[in-house]
C-alpha cells in the first residue's frame, strides 16, 4: 500500500507570484491545463448564468424592460457561451484532469499541443467576449445561427455587422481546440495506458473520454465546414451558400449544423455521465452494473448521434422523417440501459450520500426527465406541436444543460480533494445541491408546462395571458433560486482552498488510479502505481482479500476466458507504454 | 413501515424522502393543473389526432417515469451504509435483468415508431382528389404575414413559362384579362403582371419568395388577391395590428407556405402542428378545421428583431359566412384596359412628369404608403412601387378603386396632383434588386474566376 502513502510537496507551490503565474502560463502538464479550463469555463458559466437571469428579469412579466435587440443578443450569448465556452470545455477539463491519471500515465501523448488546445480556446471565447464592443452587437440569431437572418444578403431587414463574423470565427476556434483535445484525448488512451490497464479495466470515466474523443473528431470538422462557409457567404459569396436569393440552400446549414451539435450534446453529456459511473462505482462499493454494456451503451449513443441530426429539422418540410424518427426513437434504448445500470449500482450497494453523490442521484433524476421528454419529440407528430416552443428548451435543458451540469459538479466534490488537497465544506455543498435542484426544476419543469401551451421560444415578449404569466414568474423565481444555489458553490469554493479539511491522497476510499497517487499529485503523476486487475485496482486492493471468496467478485470483470473467481496476474497491455 | 421510521432518523434518510417529495409534488402539481400537461384542445381533425398520440406518449412517459423515479427513490432510500466495514454483494450483471431492460423499452420504441409512423400518414395526408379545397398561399417575411388567395382569371397559358427565373414574358390565351398590379398564380408561383405589349404580358417573378417552376401551355392562370385581415387588438406590444388569415371550417384546407426573407413558422398552437416557412420552397400544409372561431397564432422560428411580434390570428368561419367573405375580397375582375401598358418607352415618357418630389415624398410617408410598400418603395405587403413603369393615369385610378388590399383613397383626400408628385418621387428612388437572382451567385462567381 506504500502508494496509497506518501506525501508530496505541491508542484505549485512557487516561490513567488511571478514565477508561479509564468509557470501557469507556459505549463503543459495535463493537470495544470485542466485546472485552467476549470477555472475558465466555471467563469464563462457564471458569465452563462448573468445572461440567464438578464433573460429571466426580462420574460418575468409581459411587456417589455430591455430592447429586442438586446435581448436577441443575450439569448444568443447565453447559449453560445453556456454550450461552447462552459460545458464543452468543463468536459475538456475533466478528462484533462483525470484521463491520464486514470489510465497511470504520465502526461498526455502530445503536452504542447494540450497547452495549445487551451489558449486557442481562450482566444476563441475572448473573441466572442470582445463582440459586445463591435458596432452592431453580438452575434443575435440563436446558438444555432440559422441562415438567412445571419447574413447581411438579400432581403434581411436587419443584417448583423461585425458580431457575427467574430462569432464564426470564434467558434471555428473553439471547434479547432476541441478537435486538438480529442486526438490528445484518444492517442493518450490508446498508447499510454500504464501496464495492466487493458481497455476492458478503463474506468467509465476513461471509456466516456474515449467515446467523446471520437464524436469530436468525427463531426467538429463537419461544423468547421459549415462556419467557414457561413463565412464566407457573409464575406465576398453574397449568401451564394445559404440565401436562396442568391442560389443557396438554408437547410444546408441546418443540416451541417446539426450533424455536428447532435453528437455535440452528446459530447456534453457523455464526460457527465461517465463521472457519475465513477462516483456511483466509489459511493457505493459496488461494481458498476453491467460494466460492459455500459461501455456498449456508450458507443451505441455515440453511433446512433450520427444519424439522429435531422430530428431538430422535422418542420422543416426538407426531411425524410420515417428514417430520423426511427432512430431518435433507438436512441432511448441505450439511455435507457444506462439508467437501469447505475440504479442497478445502488441497489444493494452499501451506499453513503456526500455531496459528490447528492449531484449524481440529482443527475439520475434530472436526466430521466429529459430522457422522455425526448421521446416526445421523437414522435414527429408530437414533435410538430412541440418544436421551438419551451418544451424544447425543457428537454434540452433537463439533458444536456442541467443534468450535465449537476454531473460536472459532481465532478467537482469528487475530484476537489484531489485537485487541491482539500475536502469541499460538505454542508455548503449540501446547501448548494437543494437550492440548485429545487430551482432547476421550478425553471425546467415550467417551461416544459408552457410549451405544451404553446408558447415559442426566442421571443423577448409574449401575449399576457394569465396562464403564461404565472409560469413565467415561476421560472423567473426558479433562476434566482438556481442562481443562489450557485452563489453559494462559488462561495465554497473560495472557502475550501482556504480553510478546506485536508484530504490525503485518497479520501473517499476511491477505487480509480487517480486516488493511487497524492493530491495533488506529482508534476510526473505516480512514484508507483498499484497492480491493475480490474476496472477498479484500488477497491481490490483494500477489499481483494476480504472478498476472495464471494463467488460474485471478479476481478477483469470475470469476464476473460476463466471467468469466474480471481483472474490471474497483470498482463501489461501489449499497447501500454513503458513507464518512465 | 419500521424501514421508513429508520430512515427518517438519518439525515441522509430525510434528504432523499423530501427529495422524493419533490418528485410527487411536481407530480402531483401536473396531475391537478390537467389542462397544462396536455396539448391545448385541438380545433382541426390533423391536431386531434395529433393529441391522440400525445396522449399515449404521455401516458407511457408518466409511467416510465414513476417506475424509474420509485426505482431510484428505493435504492437511494433503502440501502444505506451501517457499518465502515461493510462490504455489499459485488454483483456486477444479471442476464435475465440485462435483457429484461434492453428488451422493453426496444418494444416500446419499435410499437412508438409504427404508431407514430401511422398518425404521420394520417395528418400530412392530401385531400382527396376531387374534394373541393380552400388555398391559402401564406407569406412569412420580416416581421408580417400576408395571406393570398386566389380565384381563376378565365383564361390559360398558351405557351409554357421555363422554370428560368429570367424567362419573364408570358402569353396567354385572353391577355386582355391583365392590369397593371395584379398578381397572377400559375401552380404554386405569383408572377405580378408589370406591362402588356401587345399578346405578350411581362411579370416579376419569384414575387412571394418561390423559385420559378416551369408550366406547362395550358396551365390554368388564376388572379390571386390578397386577403390579409387585421385587427387593432393590441394583443402584443408594438404589434398593435394583428393579421388576420380567414378560413371555412368543414373542407380541406391547404396551407401553402412560403417565405419572403427569411426562416419562419407557420405556428397555430390549436391546429398542435406548424411548417417553416423557408425562402425558396413552398411547403404543404394540410388541415382540416372543425371548429369556429378566432385561434391566436405566432411564427415560431427566429426570425430576427422582431420575431417575437409576428403574430396572427387563424379566424374560421362556417361555411356560408365564408362564401360571403370570399366573394366580397376577391370581387369581380378588374376592368379591362385597351391596349399596351408598361414598357419601357413609357417610362421614358413618364419621367421628369410633373410634380415635386419632395411633397410626393413628405405625403408618401403622411399617407401612410411606406406601411405596406416599404421607406424607400420597395415592397412589404404591397407591390414594388420604387420606379414604377405603371403610367400615371392608371396609378390614379389605384388610389381611386384599389385593386387588391390597397386601401381607396378618394380625389378630397389625395388630389390628381398629389398622386403626381409622389410618383414623381417614387421615380427618383432606386429600384430594389429582383427577389430572387438565380441561377447563383456562386456560379456568377465561379465564372468570373474563370
Ligand atoms: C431519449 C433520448 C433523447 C431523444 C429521443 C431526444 C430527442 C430529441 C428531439 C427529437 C429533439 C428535437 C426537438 C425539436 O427541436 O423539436 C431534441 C432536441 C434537443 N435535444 Fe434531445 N433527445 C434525447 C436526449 C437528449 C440528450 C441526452 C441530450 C443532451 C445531452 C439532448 C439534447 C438536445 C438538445 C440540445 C436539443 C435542442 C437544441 C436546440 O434546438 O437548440 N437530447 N431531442
Ligand atoms: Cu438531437
Ligand atoms: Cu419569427
Amino acid at each position: 500500500m506504500a502508494t496509497l502513502a506518501g506525501a508530496q510537496t505541491t508542484p505549485y507551490a512557487g516561490a513567488n507570484v511571478w514565477r508561479t503565474v509564468l509557470e501557469w502560463l507556459t505549463t503543459v502538464d495535463h493537470k495544470k491545463i485542466g485546472i485552467m479550463y476549470l477555472w475558465a469555463a466555471g467563469a464563462f458559466g457564471l458569465v452563462g448564468m448573468a445572461f440567464s437571469l438578464v433573460m429571466r428579469t426580462e420574460l418575468a412579466q409581459a411587456g417589455t424592460i430591455i430592447s429586442a435587440e438586446t435581448y436577441n443578443s443575450i439569448f444568443t450569448m447565453h447559449g453560445s457561451v453556456m454550450i461552447f465556452l462552459f460545458l464543452l470545455p468543463v468536459g475538456a477539463a475533466f478528462m484533462n484532469y483525470s484521463m491520464p491519471l486514470q489510465i497511470g500515465a504520465l502526461d498526455m501523448a502530445f503536452p504542447r499541443i494540450n497547452a495549445l488546445s487551451f489558449w486557442i480556446f481562450l482566444f476563441g471565447g475572448a473573441l466572442l467576449a470582445m463582440s459586445f464592443a463591435v458596432e452592431g452587437g453580438t452575434a443575435s440569431a440563436g446558438w444555432t445561427a440559422y441562415p438567412p437572418v445571419t447574413l447581411d444578403t438579400g432581403n434581411n431587414a436587419e443584417p448583423p455587422g461585425a458580431g457575427m463574423d467574430m462569432w464564426l470565427v470564434g467558434v471555428i476556434l473553439l471547434g479547432q481546440a476541441s478537435i486538438f483535445g480529442s486526438v490528445n484525448f484518444l492517442v493518450t488512451i490508446f498508447k499510454m495506458r500504464a501496464p495492466g490497464m487493458t481497455m476492458w479495466r478503463l474506468p467509465l470515466f476513461t471509456w466516456t473520454t474515449l467515446v467523446t474523443g471520437l464524436l469530436i473528431l468525427l463531426s467538429t470538422p463537419v461544423l468547421a465546414a459549415a462556419l467557414v462557409l457561413g463565412f464566407i457567404d457573409r464575406n465576398g459569396a453574397e449568401g451564394a451558400f445559404f440565401d436562396p436569393a442568391n442560389g443557396g440552400q438554408p437547410l444546408l446549414w441546418q443540416n451541417l449544423f446539426w450533424f455536428y451539435s447532435h453528437p455535440a450534446v452528446y459530447i456534453m453529456i457523455l464526460p457527465a455521465m461517465g463521472i457519475v459511473s465513477d462516483v456511483f462505482g466509489v459511493f457505493t462499493r459496488r461494481p458498476i452494473f453491467g460494466y460492459r454494456s455500459m461501455v456498449l451503451a456508450l458507443v451505441g449513443i455515440g453511433l446512433l448521434g450520427f444519424i439522429v441530426w435531422a430530428h431538430h429539422m422535422f418542420t422543416t418540410g426538407g426531411v425524410f422523417l420515417p428514417f430520423f424518427m426511427g432512430a431518435t426513437f433507438l436512441i432511448a434504448v441505450p439511455t435507457g440501459v444506462k439508467m437501469f445500470n447505475w440504479i442497478a449500482t445502488m441497489w444493494r450497494g452499501s451506499n453513503v450520500f456526500p455531496t459528490a453523490m447528492l449531484f449524481s442521484v440529482g443527475f439520475l433524476m434530472l436526466f430521466l426527465i429529459g430522457g422522455i421528454t425526448g421521446v416526445f419529440h421523437a414522435a414527429v407528430p408530437v414533435d410538430f406541436a412541440l418544436h421551438d416552443t419551451y418544451f424544447v428548451v425543457g428537454h434540452f435543458h433537463y439533458t444536456m444543460s442541467i443534468a450535465a451540469t449537476f454531473g460536472f459538479l459532481a465532478g467537482c466534490y469528487y475530484w476537489f480533494p484531489k485537485m487541491f488537497g482539500k475536502f469541499m465544506n460538505e454542508g455548503l455543498g449540501k446547501l448548494h445541491f437543494w437550492l440548485l435542484f429545487i430551482g432547476v426544476n421550478l425553471v425546467f419543469f415550467t417551461q416544459l408546462l408552457l410549451g405544451l401551451d404553446g408558447m415559442p421560444r426566442r421571443i423577448n415578449d409574449y401575449v399576457a395571458n394569465p396562464g403564461w404569466e404565472l409560469m413565467n414568474m415561476l421560472i423567473t423565481i426558479g433562476a434566482f433560486v438556481s442562481a443562489a444555489g450557485m452563489m453559494v458553490f462559488l462561495y465554497n469554493v473560495f472557502y475550501s482552498l482556504k480553510w478546506g479539511e485536508r484530504a490525503g491522497s485518497d479520501p473517499w476510499e476511491g477505487t480509480t488510479l487517480e486516488w493511487a497517487t497524492t493530491s495533488p499529485p506529482p508534476a510526473h503523476n505516480f512514484d508507483s502505481l498499484p497492480e491493475i486487475r480490474s476496472e477498479r485496482p484500488l477497491f481490490d486492493l483494500r477489499f481483494g482479500e476480504r472478498l476472495q471468496d464471494d463467488p460474485h467478485y471478479h476481478v477483469n470483470n470475470g469476464h476473460n476466458g476463466n471467468g469466474h473467481g480471481r483472474g490471474g496476474t497483470a498482463q501489461p497491455s501489449e499497447s501500454a507504454r513503458e513507464e518512465g | 413501515m419500521r424501514a421508513h421510521q429508520r430512515l427518517w432518523r438519518t439525515r441522509w434518510g430525510r434528504l432523499t424522502l423530501v427529495m422524493g417529495a419533490v418528485a410527487l409534488a411536481l407530480l402531483a402539481l401536473s396531475g391537478l393543473a390537467q389542462a397544462q400537461v396536455a396539448l391545448p384542445e385541438a380545433v382541426s381533425e390533423q391536431g386531434d389526432s395529433i393529441r391522440a398520440l400525445y396522449f399515449l406518449v404521455f401516458g407511457i412517459g408518466v409511467a416510465v417515469f414513476i417506475i424509474v423515479e420509485a426505482m431510484i427513490l428505493w435504492v437511494v432510500f433503502r440501502y444505506k451504509r451501517k457499518s465502515d466495514d461493510e462490504l455489499p454483494t459485488q454483483i456486477g450483471h444479471n442476464a435475465t435483468a440485462e435483457i429484461l431492460w434492453t428488451g422493453i423499452p426496444t418494444v416500446i420504441v419499435i410499437a412508438l415508431f409504427i404508431i407514430s409512423f401511422f398518425v404521420l400518414q394520417d395528418i400530412q395526408a392530401a385531400a382527396d382528389p376531387d374534394e373541393e379545397t380552400v388555398v391559402v398561399d401564406v407569406q412569412g417575411r420580416q416581421w408580417a404575414w400576408a395571406f393570398n388567395y386566389a380565384v381563376p382569371l378565365g383564361t390559360d397559358l398558351a405557351e409554357a413559362v421555363s422554370e428560368n427565373p429570367s424567362d419573364t414574358e408570358i402569353m396567354l390565351e385572353d391577355p386582355s384579362l391583365v392590369v397593371p398590379f395584379m398578381t397572377l398564380k400559375l401552380g404554386v408561383e405569383h408572377m405580378r403582371v408589370v406591362a402588356r405589349t401587345g399578346d405578350v404580358v411581362t411579370v416579376e417573378r419569384a414575387v412571394n419568395g418561390t423559385v420559378p417552376i416551369r408550366h406547362a401551355a395550358g396551365s390554368e392562370v388564376m388572379r390571386s388577391f390578397n386577403g390579409t385581415d387585421t385587427v387593432a387588438e393590441g394583443r402584443l406590444q408594438q404589434a398593435d395590428n394583428t393579421p388576420i388569415v380567414t378560413v371555412p371550417v368543414g373542407p380541406m384546407i391547404r396551407f401553402n407556405i412560403a417565405s419572403a426573407d427569411v426562416l419562419h413558422a407557420f405556428y397555430t398552437p390549436q391546429f398542435l402542428t406548424k411548417l417553416d416557412a423557408v425562402p425558396g420552397r413552398v411547403q404543404t400544409l394540410w388541415v382540416r378545421i372543425t371548429e369556429a372561431g378566432d385561434f391566436a397564432s405566432q411564427c415560431a422560428e427566429f426570425c430576427g428583431r422582431d420575431h417575437a411580434r409576428m403574430i396572427y390570428t387563424v379566424r374560421a368561419l362556417e361555411p356560408a359566412d365564408f362564401e360571403a367573405w370570399f366573394a366580397d375580397k376577391a370581387g369581380s375582375a378588374p376592368e379591362p384596359i385597351d391596349g399596351d401598358f408598361g414598357g419601357e418607352e413609357e417610362v421614358e415618357q413618364e419621367e421628369g412628369a410633373v410634380g415635386n418630389a419632395t411633397n410626393g415624398q413628405s405625403l408618401f410617408f403622411s399617407l401612410g404608403c411606406n406601411v405596406c410598400h416599404g421607406d424607400s418603395g420597395e415592397g412589404l405587403v404591397g407591390p414594388t412601387i420604387a420606379k414604377t413603369i405603371v403610367p400615371l393615369d392608371r396609378v390614379i385610378t389605384q388610389y381611386r378603386e384599389p385593386l387588391e388590399a390597397m386601401t381607396a383613397f378618394p380625389p378630397d383626400q389625395v388630389s390628381d396632383e398629389d398622386v403626381a408628385d409622389i410618383y414623381a418621387w417614387l421615380q427618383t428612388v432606386p429600384r430594389p434588386p429582383e427577389a430572387a437572382v438565380i441561377p447563383s451567385k456562386l456560379a456568377e462567381l465561379i465564372e468570373a474566376g474563370g
